[in-house]
C-alpha cells in the first residue's frame, strides 16, 4: 500500500508543469510563436508547417517530404555567387526537368527526344552547379555552430535547429529566408536521394501495411506513405513541388517555437525583423482523413503475419489520453499482448500506429503465426485476450505513473518540448494540453479496451501459406 | 565576415514569398564555411564518484525532477555461453522485479550488444532511491520467477525464428564473419534455443558481477541523491573482474558476399582494422574515419544521390577492430557505388587530400561530436573505462595534426587488408573477383 502513496505523490508532482512560462506571440502575418525561456542550456528552434503527406494529391505523393528536403538547397542569398546570373538558368532548368518528367509519366523518356532532352537537362545542371552551391546553406549553419535537421509526417513537417544562445538571431534570419524563398538546387539530385532513402525501409512488411493504410483511407491523404510512392516518386517535377509549397507554406499556416537561453523581449524584436516580413498569403484548407468501414483483407507476403488495427481518435480528444495510457498499458512487461505467449503456440507481436496523429489513425498488432498456428486461431486468441484484458488498479496506477514520466522526460528535452508544442499548436491550436496532466480515470480506459472488438478491427491476413 | 553575414542574412526586407522568386540583395556573397575558427560548444561535466571501488559516474541537470539511470555491464554476446547468445538477454528480462520496478513509474529496457550490455529506465527523482534498492535485489538474488523465466523464453523464441530475420542475421553476421571468421562462437550459426534457469543463473554470475558494472546517472541528481541511491548496491561483495581479451580481426581481406531477398536494396561496407576505441589513438581514428566518411558523402550523395547516408560503424562496439562505412544503394548501382568507393579510399591512400583548412574545420567537428556525445550523459558508461579522462581526450583532440589523420587512416585501411561486404539484394553476376578474393556467406541455420 505504501507503494501506491509514493507513486500517487510522484504523479501529482509530475503534473504540475508551469505553462505560465511559456509565451504565445502572434505575427502580423498571421505565424504564431510559442516561446520558453530556459537559462543556461543550448536553444532548441522549430518551424513546424502544417503541410504533410495528407496535403498531398494523388500522383504526387512523397512531395511534401521532398519539399522539406529542398530546403536545404539554400535561397537567393545563401548558395548563390549572383543570383541575377542564377535566376534565369534556375528558372529555365526546373522547366526542363518538368517537361522531363512530364515524359516519364507518359513513358517516353527513352524516345530519341527524351534523351536529348535529358542530355540539356545535364548540360544545364553543370551550368547551374557553377554558379552555385547546394550545400552552402548547411555548411554556413555549422559554421555558425547551429545543428540542423527536419522531418516530414503525415500531418506536418519540422524544420529544428540546435544553437548556442549568441547564434539566436542568425538561425531567425535563416529560416525565415528559407521558409520564405527556398531554391530547388540539385532538383535531380535531391529527388534521387529520398529514392534511395525508400530503399532503406527495412521492414519487408512495410508494402502490406501501406496495402492496409489504401483501403483503410481509400480517398484521403492518409492512403500512402509520407516517403511517397514508388509509383510517383522518381516522377515528381519542380512544378509539383513549386505548387505545394505556394499552397501550404504560407505564415499562418506555419508556427515556431523557442526553448531555451534567450530573452523574450529581444526575441519578439527579432521575429519582426525576420519572420514578421513574409506577406501573409491565404491557408489551402486540409481535408480530413477519413476511415472507412472496417475490412478483412488478405495480402502477399514472405512470411504469415495477421494485422488487427482499431480506430484511434485524434490526439488532442479525451478518448486520445485513454489510448495513451493503454499503450503505457501494453509497454508493461509482461503486457497483455506478452501473455498470449504463456503456452504454446506463441508469436511474435509488433505494435503499431499510424499513418498521423493529428487525425483519425489506427492503433494495432502485427502478429506473426508461430508453426502449427493458423489466422483463425491466432485472431480469436487476440479478440479473447482484448475481452478479457481488465487493468487492475496497481497496473493503471503504474501507466500512469509512466505517462507521467514520460511528460517529464518531454519538458526536459528541448527539441521534443518544441516539436511537442509546435505540433500540437498548427495541428490542433491548442498547446496546454502538451504539458498538462491527463485526467483519465481506469474506467474511460476500459471503455475504450471494452471497444476493442471484432466488429471495429480492420484485420488482415499477410503471406498467407 | 563572419558579421558580413550576418548582416546579409538580415536583410530580408525585400523578401516576396515564393520558390527562388525572392529578390536578392545588391551584394552577392559566397560564405567561406572553412574560414572561421569554430568553438566547441560548452560541455556538460561528467563526475565521478570517488572514493568508490564501483564505476559511478553522473551529469547534473536540473530542469525537470527525473533521473535517467543506466547499469552497463562490459560483459555481451562475446561472453554469452556458446551458442547461447540469447541466455545474457534472458538474464537480464527476468533478474529483476519487473513490477515492483514498474509500479515506480519506470519503463526499464535492456540492451545486449557484442562486447558490453545495459539495463537502463527513467524515474522520477523521489523514486530514485526505491528504485536502486530494487535494482540491487536482482545482483544480489536474481529474481527468476518460473513463470517469467518460461514466458520470457517463448518470446525470445518467437523473436528469432523466421525468414526475416534470418535473413537479417546473416547480412549482420556478414560483417563479423568479413574480420572474425577464426573465433569460435561468435559467428558459428546459432543454436536451437536451449537455456534453462541454471545457465542463466551462471551466466548473470559472470556478466552481474559488480565490479563488472558501471553506473550512470543523468538528471536531477547531485553527488548527495548518487550516494544515497548507490548505498544499497555499496553492500554489494564486489566479487570478480571479467578477464578476457578481444578478438582481433583476422580471417581474410577482399569480398565478403552475404545475399539475402529480404533487404529491398544492396548495404555496401568497406572495412579495416585496427580501431581501437579507449586509447590515445582514439581521436586520430575518429578524425580520420570522419574525414572519408565526409569525402564519401559528397561523392555518393550529394554530387550522384547514388545513396541516402554513408555512416561509420564498427563491429564489436568497445573492442574495436573491424571499422567501416556501410552505405545502401540501388541493386542496379552497386557497381559504380563500389567503383566510387575504391576510389574514395585509394585517393585518401595515395594522396590524402585534405588541405590544412579542411583539417583543421572536420578536426574540430570531430572535438565538438565527442562532445556531444558526452552530453548524452546515459551513454557515458558505454563509452569510459576506468581510465577515462575526458579532460585529456578533448586535449588530443585540439593536439591532432594532419600527420596523425594520416597515420590513423594508414593504419585502419592499408588496401591489401581492406574486406568489401555486400548484403542484400544485388547483381551477383557482377564480377567481384575485380575488388580482391570472394568468399560467400552461407546462410545461417534456422
Amino acid at each position: 500500500m505504501g507503494l501506491w502513496v509514493v507513486v500517487a505523490l510522484v504523479a501529482a508532482q509530475a503534473g504540475a508543469s508551469d505553462t505560465k512560462s511559456v509565451e504565445f506571440v502572434s505575427l502580423s502575418n498571421g505565424m504564431r510563436w510559442l516561446l520558453v525561456p530556459r537559462a543556461g542550456e543550448a536553444t532548441n528552434g522549430v518551424v513546424v508547417v502544417k503541410a504533410g503527406g495528407i496535403d498531398e494529391q494523388a500522383g504526387a505523393t512523397g512531395v511534401a517530404h521532398l519539399l522539406e528536403h529542398l530546403a536545404f538547397a539554400g535561397t537567393p542569398v545563401v548558395g548563390v555567387y549572383s543570383w541575377s546570373q542564377e535566376e534565369d538558368l534556375a528558372k529555365q532548368t526546373l522547366a526542363l526537368i518538368d517537361e522531363f518528367a512530364e515524359l516519364q509519366r507518359r513513358n517516353k523518356a527513352l524516345k530519341p527526344a527524351g534523351r536529348k532532352l535529358l542530355a540539356r537537362i545535364e548540360e544545364e545542371e553543370a551550368s547551374w552547379r557553377k554558379r552555385t552551391s547546394s550545400r552552402v546553406y548547411q555548411g554556413l549553419a555549422t559554421q555558425f555552430r547551429v545543428q540542423l535537421n527536419a522531418w516530414t509526417t503525415k500531418d506536418s513537417t519540422t524544420y529544428w535547429g540546435m544553437f548556442p544562445p549568441e547564434e539566436l538571431h542568425f538561425w531567425l534570419a535563416a529560416e525565415a529566408q528559407r521558409f520564405a524563398a527556398p531554391v530547388f538546387r540539385d532538383f535531380r539530385i535531391s529527388r534521387q536521394i529520398v529514392h534511395r532513402e525508400r530503399l532503406m525501409r527495412g521492414d519487408p512488411l512495410d508494402e502490406a501495411f501501406e496495402g492496409l493504410l489504401a483501403e483503410a483511407f481509400q480517398g484521403c491523404g492518409y492512403a500512402w506513405p509520407t516517403i511517397g510512392l514508388e509509383a510517383d516518386l522518381p516522377f515528381l517535377s519542380p512544378s509539383q513541388v513549386s505548387t505545394f509549397y505556394e499552397r501550404h507554406y504560407a505564415p499562418g499556416n506555419a508556427v515556431g517555437v523557442l526553448v531555451g537561453d534567450f530573452d523574450p523581449a529581444q526575441v519578439k524584436q527579432w521575429l519582426a525583423e525576420t519572420f514578421e516580413l513574409i506577406p501573409a498569403r491565404p491557408v489551402w484548407p486540409r481535408s480530413p482523413a477519413v476511415l472507412n468501414r472496417p475490412q478483412y483483407l488478405v495480402a502477399p507476403g514472405v512470411e504469415p503475419w495477421l494485422f488487427i488495427a482499431f480506430p484511434r481518435p485524434p490526439a488532442r480528444l479525451r478518448s486520445a489520453a485513454a489510448w495513451r495510457i493503454i499503450d503505457a498499458l501494453l509497454d508493461r512487461s509482461p503486457s497483455v499482448l506478452d501473455r498470449l505467449c504463456d503456452g504454446d503456440p506463441c508469436s511474435k507481436v509488433v505494435r503499431f500506429q499510424g499513418p498521423g496523429s493529428a487525425e483519425v489513425s489506427l492503433s494495432g498488432v502485427r502478429l506473426r503465426l508461430a508453426p502449427g498456428q493458423t489466422f483463425e486461431t491466432l485472431e480469436a486468441a487476440v479478440f479473447k485476450a482484448l475481452r478479457d484484458w481488465k487493468p487492475t488498479e496497481a497496473e493503471f496506477a503504474a501507466a500512469r505513473a509512466a505517462r507521467d514520466v514520460h511528460r517529464l522526460q518531454l519538458e526536459r528535452d528541448g527539441m521534443a518540448l518544441a516539436s511537442a508544442l509546435g505540433e500540437a499548436l498548427v495541428l490542433q491550436d491548442d498547446w496546454k494540453w502538451v504539458l498538462a496532466p491527463e485526467p483519465v480515470s481506469l474506467r474511460e480506459v476500459q471503455d475504450v479496451i471494452d471497444s476493442l472488438t471484432q466488429g471495429r478491427a480492420w484485420v488482415m491476413q499477410v503471406g498467407a501459406p | 565576415m563572419r558579421s558580413v553575414a550576418w548582416l546579409l542574412l538580415c536583410a530580408c526586407a525585400p523578401m516576396v514569398a515564393g520558390p527562388g522568386r525572392v529578390l536578392p540583395v545588391a551584394l552577392q556573397y559566397e560564405p567561406n564555411v572553412y574560414g572561421v575558427k569554430v568553438e566547441p560548444l560548452p560541455r556538460r561535466e561528467v563526475h565521478r564518484l570517488t572514493p568508490s571501488p564501483l564505476t559511478v559516474l553522473w551529469v547534473e541537470d536540473h530542469v525537470v525532477p527525473l533521473v535517467d539511470v543506466r547499469l552497463v555491464a562490459h560483459c555481451g554476446l562475446l561472453d554469452a555461453p556458446a551458442g547461447q547468445p540469447d541466455a545474457l538477454r534472458v538474464a537480464w528480462s527476468t533478474a529483476f522485479d519487473l513490477t515492483r520496478l514498474q509500479a515506480l513509474g519506470a519503463e526499464p529496457r535492456a540492451e545486449v550488444r557484442s562486447t558490453l550490455s545495459s539495463f537502463y529506465f527513467s524515474v522520477a527523482r523521489p523514486n530514485l532511491e526505491a528504485a536502486l534498492a530494487l535494482v540491487a535485489e536482482g545482483l544480489t538474488s536474481p529474481h527468476l520467477d518460473a513463470d517469467d523465466f518460461a514466458l520470457e523464453l517463448n518470446l525470445v523464441r518467437a523473436s528469432r525464428e523466421g525468414p526475416v530475420e534470418l535473413a537479417r542475421r546473416r547480412a549482420s553476421e556478414a560483417l563479423l564473419r568479413a574480420g572474425y571468421g577464426h573465433v569460435p562462437g561468435l559467428v558459428t550459426p546459432v543454436a536451437p534455443l536451449d537455456i534453462s534457469v541454471e545457465l542463466v543463473r551462471s551466466t548473470w554470475a559472470r556478466c552481474g558481477a559488480a565490479a563488472n558494472l558501471a553506473w550512470t546517472f543523468a538528471g536531477d541528481v547531485d553527488e548527495a541523491a548518487v550516494r544515497a541511491a548507490m548505498r544499497p548496491i555499496d553492500a554489494l561483495p564486489l566479487s570478480a573482474r571479467l578477464e578476457r581479451s578481444w578478438p582481433r580481426a583476422e580471417s581474410k581481406p577482399g569480398v565478403w558476399l552475404a545475399p539475402n531477398d529480404v533487404d529491398p536494396g544492396t548495404v555496401l561496407s568497406l572495412c579495416g582494422d585496427g580501431f581501437l576505441p579507449g586509447t590515445d589513438s582514439e581521436p586520430a581514428a575518429e578524425f580520420a574515419l570522419s574525414l572519408v566518411v565526409s569525402r564519401l558523402s559528397q561523392d555518393l550523395r550529394h554530387r550522384s544521390g547514388l545513396t541516402y547516408a554513408v555512416t561509420p560503424s564498427l563491429t564489436l562496439d568497445e573492442a574495436g577492430g573491424l571499422a567501416c562505412v556501410s552505405l545502401t544503394v540501388a541493386p542496379e548501382q552497386t557497381a559504380v557505388a563500389v567503383e566510387v568507393l575504391f576510389k574514395v579510399f585509394d585517393l585518401f591512400w595515395k594522396d590524402w587530400p585534405v588541405p590544412f583548412m579542411d583539417m583543421s574545420w572536420y578536426k574540430q567537428r570531430a572535438r565538438r561530436s565527442a562532445q556531444s556525445e558526452a552530453w548524452a550523459a546515459g551513454d557515458v558508461a558505454t563509452v569510459e573505462g576506468p581510465g577515462w579522462d575526458a579532460k585529456k581526450l578533448d586535449a588530443r583532440y585540439r593536439q591532432l595534426t594532419n600527420a596523425d589523420g594520416v597515420s590513423a587512416f594508414r593504419h585502419m585501411f592499408d588496401p591489401a587488408r581492406r574486406r568489401l561486404v555486400v548484403s542484400g539484394r544485388f547483381d551477383a553476376s557482377l564480377d567481384w573477383t575485380r575488388w580482391g578474393p570472394v568468399t560467400v556467406i552461407p546462410g545461417p541455420t534456422p
